[in-house]
């Protein structure tokens, strides 16, 4: 049974289509990629995968879950790391995790189990009794990213993974994804760096002007530009997306 | 997986209980300038608080003593405060509702969650009684327990006093919000704007059938006015109401003071059953309608669309020619931003509108039945409307310092950075909104002194003494507002609206109040004199006009300097 089942989806603003007939298939345990320049659609899609938009048609099942239908359980097995998330600023990081626990109904003493797993593994200690707002931005995400993993989720969806980490911390995510992958978890991520998709994604899907215009493997990918053998999927992309605004 | 049942009121105080973690690591990291501020603010609250009920306590004692119908005219009165409460908290909330429900910044954070909209609206819903009750309990305050001390209340009066108005509170806050969600629901996505138009167009309408309803063809200046003002007041129908909650609110008061627990335990329970059941049928059809309403006002690509250079930025940069380009580009950042963001200025329109509606009532009760002639404890009708006049338009003065005034440096929120990174200094950015709020207030102020005197016949000394207060008072709000908004901003909120609840809100509020009632005692004297020494300036005594004079000079002094002096040196030494 795929995690994701994309049918159809359309979302208009106006006259604007901003996400225009997707289909899209994502199996359990699959790391797929969604690439797409500035203003593609990237997010609208994102934003209803995760409830914050409802789509203007179309169908979207999350492990069998219809989100229109039944969405509080559809988000119940996912897991969301925004791009600019939000955090109370005058939260602890710990009081956020716990804010996050509560809101998922773990127990308290999973909840603090989870938080210091999270805790261990993302080096926060030092941060986790202080509050938000004096976290750098790399602080910030990787806090959201334990939010996000606290209830072990069956998919996360990661609207770029990589922004304002260091590059340990960028070493560690990767990781993590893989190792999450290979336990069973679905990850959906966005980027804009080609060199994450290609070094971690399954299968990738370029959308641009709300159309998905190619999925596949990135070697697939590569292919599809019927250029010489060694090219990167930058460049494809590029030709892609270009093919895209010339038509 | 299924998600669990979880409970709903357990997982609205999971989302609560950050609001209380808010405010204790607010207090746990205190420092000496915090104590010292909350100090200020307490000191400030007391000071309030027993001035307020000394004043308040001899205003209903000059009632009290009114032979016959004394009494029932304080309770006409109250009445018709909790009349004008309730409608002024309902308006205040519509903005509110609209701000915590749908705007929010933590909104998104609490969507993608697996919580169920109607919860999320619960918590919400809390949140905005909470913003819209606070000041009306806190000033209400001296005013509650001054009328049960006129009237030798028991002790649970003053307990009762206060827990009745959380229902009273809820039930005007409920028909706010009720509004609110039909509308996000039913309006095209992206529609703040109008949904806010709408929002007051339909509430003006709601008002005015409302007043129609119960009676207020004499508060709209009908011929059938008694010939005394006393008759004037206890003729208005239009608090006596059964059906209505400022009715109940009133008659708990009353059955408290005259001991009849069975009819004030009554009305509580009529109170808290309606205030259930608000809430029943806001949170029913929030389940419908909240989810839907929040995701279009998400929807936020087709914005509005503004003109490269219309004919307004004309007209600005024509007007603040004089100005350094960097301090007229902040200015006519400011005007464009609080033309756009509508939530900004609803409820200030509210508030001008029940002035003039004031203004056109009292100018018809003049005209029709020649009251002005009438004493009122001792003193000619004119000579108190004269010093009314000036209240009010102090009042609105306040209101315009504590929401725009105050707020204005903390609304550069995360856009700080901008202004920190140029060479445009935080001196110059304090004087730029200094400069625009002194302007936009001795707009307001003296037009609407201006309009007051003029519709009102009001003689000429009386008219002079008023404007020249009303400059004063201007330049001092204004002074207030910014130098304290200096000395507390906050840029980082989820909401715009928690602005105006912080110490430093409360300390421009309590302040602002306070010193618009010396302002009024002050400048009432000379008014006063003018009267008894029968209309001859040359009449009054030096020490009538001269001791008040230094008291008021000094008071302007010290209001228009040290706020400004404090509060650019803090914003300076900001990090």
């Amino acid at each position: 049974m795929p995690m994701i089942e994309i049918d159809n989806l359309t979302k208009q603003f106006g006259e604007k289509k901003a996400v225009d007939a997707l289909n899209l298939s994502i199996q359990e345990g699959e790391i797929f990629g969604f690439l797409g320049p500035n203003g593609a659609g990237k997010t609208t899609t994102i934003k209803i995968l995760t409830g914050l938009l409802r789509p203007t048609s179309g169908k979207i099942t999350i492990g069998g879950v219809d989100i229109l239908k039944d969405p509080q359980s559809a988000k119940y097995i996912t897991g969301y790391v925004p791009e600019d998330p939000f955090i109370y600023d005058k939260l602890t990081g710990r009081e956020f995790l716990q804010l996050v626990g509560g809101l998922y109904s773990l127990a308290d003493n999973l909840i603090e189990d989870q938080i210091q797993y999270w805790t261990d593994f993302f080096q926060l200690e030092t941060y986790m009794d202080t509050l938000t707002e004096s976290y750098s931005h790399g602080t910030k995400q990787k806090l959201v990213m334990s939010a996000a993993l606290m209830h072990e989720p069956r998919l996360m969806i990661i609207d770029e993974p990589m922004v304002g980490l260091d590059p340990i911390s960028t070493r560690k995510v990767k990781d993590l994804i893989k190792s999450k992958s290979q336990e069973g978890t679905t990850i959906f991520l966005s980027t804009h760096i080609l060199s994450v998709a290609e070094e971690l994604c399954d299968r990738v899907g370029i959308i641009h002007q709300g159309i998905l215009i190619a999925t596949g493997s990135p070697s697939e990918i590569k292919q599809m530009s019927k250029s010489e053998e060694n090219v990167s999927l930058e460049t494809v992309f590029l030709k892609l997306t270009e093919n895209g605004n010339n038509q | 997986m299924t998600p669990p049942k979880d409970s709903v009121f357990k997982t609205v105080m999971v989302i609560h209980k950050v609001r209380y973690q808010v405010i204790n690591n607010w207090i746990k990291r205190f420092n000496t300038e915090n104590w010292f501020s909350l100090f200020i603010m307490m000191a400030l609250l007391w000071f309030f608080w027993i001035g307020g009920f000394y004043f308040f306590s001899f205003l209903a004692y000059q009632f009290h003593k009114i032979p016959t119908v004394g009494d029932m005219l304080i309770q006409r009165i109250m009445a018709f405060l909790f009349l004008a409460l309730f409608l002024m908290t309902a308006f205040s909330d519509l903005i509110t509702a609209l701000s915590t429900l749908y705007l929010s910044r933590d909104l998104p954070t609490l969507h993608y969650h697996p919580v169920r909209p109607g919860t999320i609206f619960l918590e919400k819903f809390i949140q905005t009684v909470y913003y819209g009750a606070w000041a009306v309990v806190c000033f209400g305050i001296p005013i509650y327990f001054a009328y049960g001390n006129t009237f030798n209340a028991p002790w649970y009066f003053y307990p009762i006093a206060i827990l009745s108005n959380i229902p009273f509170l809820i039930i005007s806050a409920g028909i706010a919000i009720l509004a609110t969600l039909v509308l996000a629901y039913f309006l095209p996505a992206n529609r703040a704007r109008t949904m806010i138009v709408i929002l007051y167009g339909f509430s003006f309408l709601a008002v005015i059938i409302y007043i129609r309803m119960l009676g207020g063809k004499n508060l709209m200046g009908s011929q059938e006015f008694g010939q005394t003002v006393e008759k004037f007041l206890f003729n208005l129908t239009l608090t006596t109401n059964p059906y209505i909650p400022n009715y109940w609110i009133n008659q708990i008061y009353i059955s408290a003071i005259n001991q009849n627990l069975p009819e004030m335990f009554f009305y509580l329970a009529l109170l808290f059953t309606s205030a259930g059941l608000i809430i029943q049928i806001c949170w029913q059809l929030a389940e419908k309608l909240y989810y839907p309403g929040w995701t279009k006002t998400c929807e936020s690509v087709k914005g509005m669309v503004a003109h490269r250079k219309g004919l307004w930025d004309r007209v600005f940069s024509l007007l603040f020619r004089f100005f350094s380009p960097p301090v007229r580009a902040v200015l006519i950042k400011d005007i464009k931003i609080f033309w756009r963001d509508m939530t900004q200025w609803g409820q200030f329109t509210l508030l001008i509108t029940l002035v003039l509606v004031y203004l056109y009532n009292t100018r018809n009760v003049i005209e029709n039945t020649g009251l002005m002639q009438q004493m009122v404890f001792n003193l000619p009708l004119k000579c108190l409307i004269g010093i009314f006049n000036l209240s009010l338009v102090g009042f609105v003065l306040a209101n315009l310092a504590m929401r725009f005034v105050f707020t204005m440096i903390s609304l550069e929120g995360r856009i700080i950075w901008v202004i920190k990174s140029s060479p445009f200094t935080m001196g110059r950015l304090f004087w730029a909104k200094y400069g625009l709020a002194l302007a936009t207030m001795l707009g307001v102020g003296i037009g609407l002194i201006l309009l007051a005197n003029h519709f009102l016949q009001i003689e000429s000394f009386i008219a002079i003494i008023s404007i020249l207060a009303v400059i004063c008072l201007s330049i001092g709000m204004t002074s207030l507002a910014t130098g304290l908004g200096a000395m507390f901003p906050t840029f980082n909120v989820e909401n715009p609206m928690q602005l105006t609840t912080g110490t430093g809100a409360i300390i421009t509020v309590v302040s602002g109040l306070l010193y618009l009632l010396a302002s009024i005692v002050l400048t009432a004297q000379p008014m006063i004199a003018y009267f008894f020494s029968g209309g001859n300036i040359m009449g009054i005594s030096p020490q009538a006009l001269l001791i008040p004079l230094a008291l008021y000079m000094a008071m302007n002094l010290l209001v228009i300097i040290l706020p400004i002096w404090i509060g650019i040196r803090r914003l300076r030494n900001r990090d």
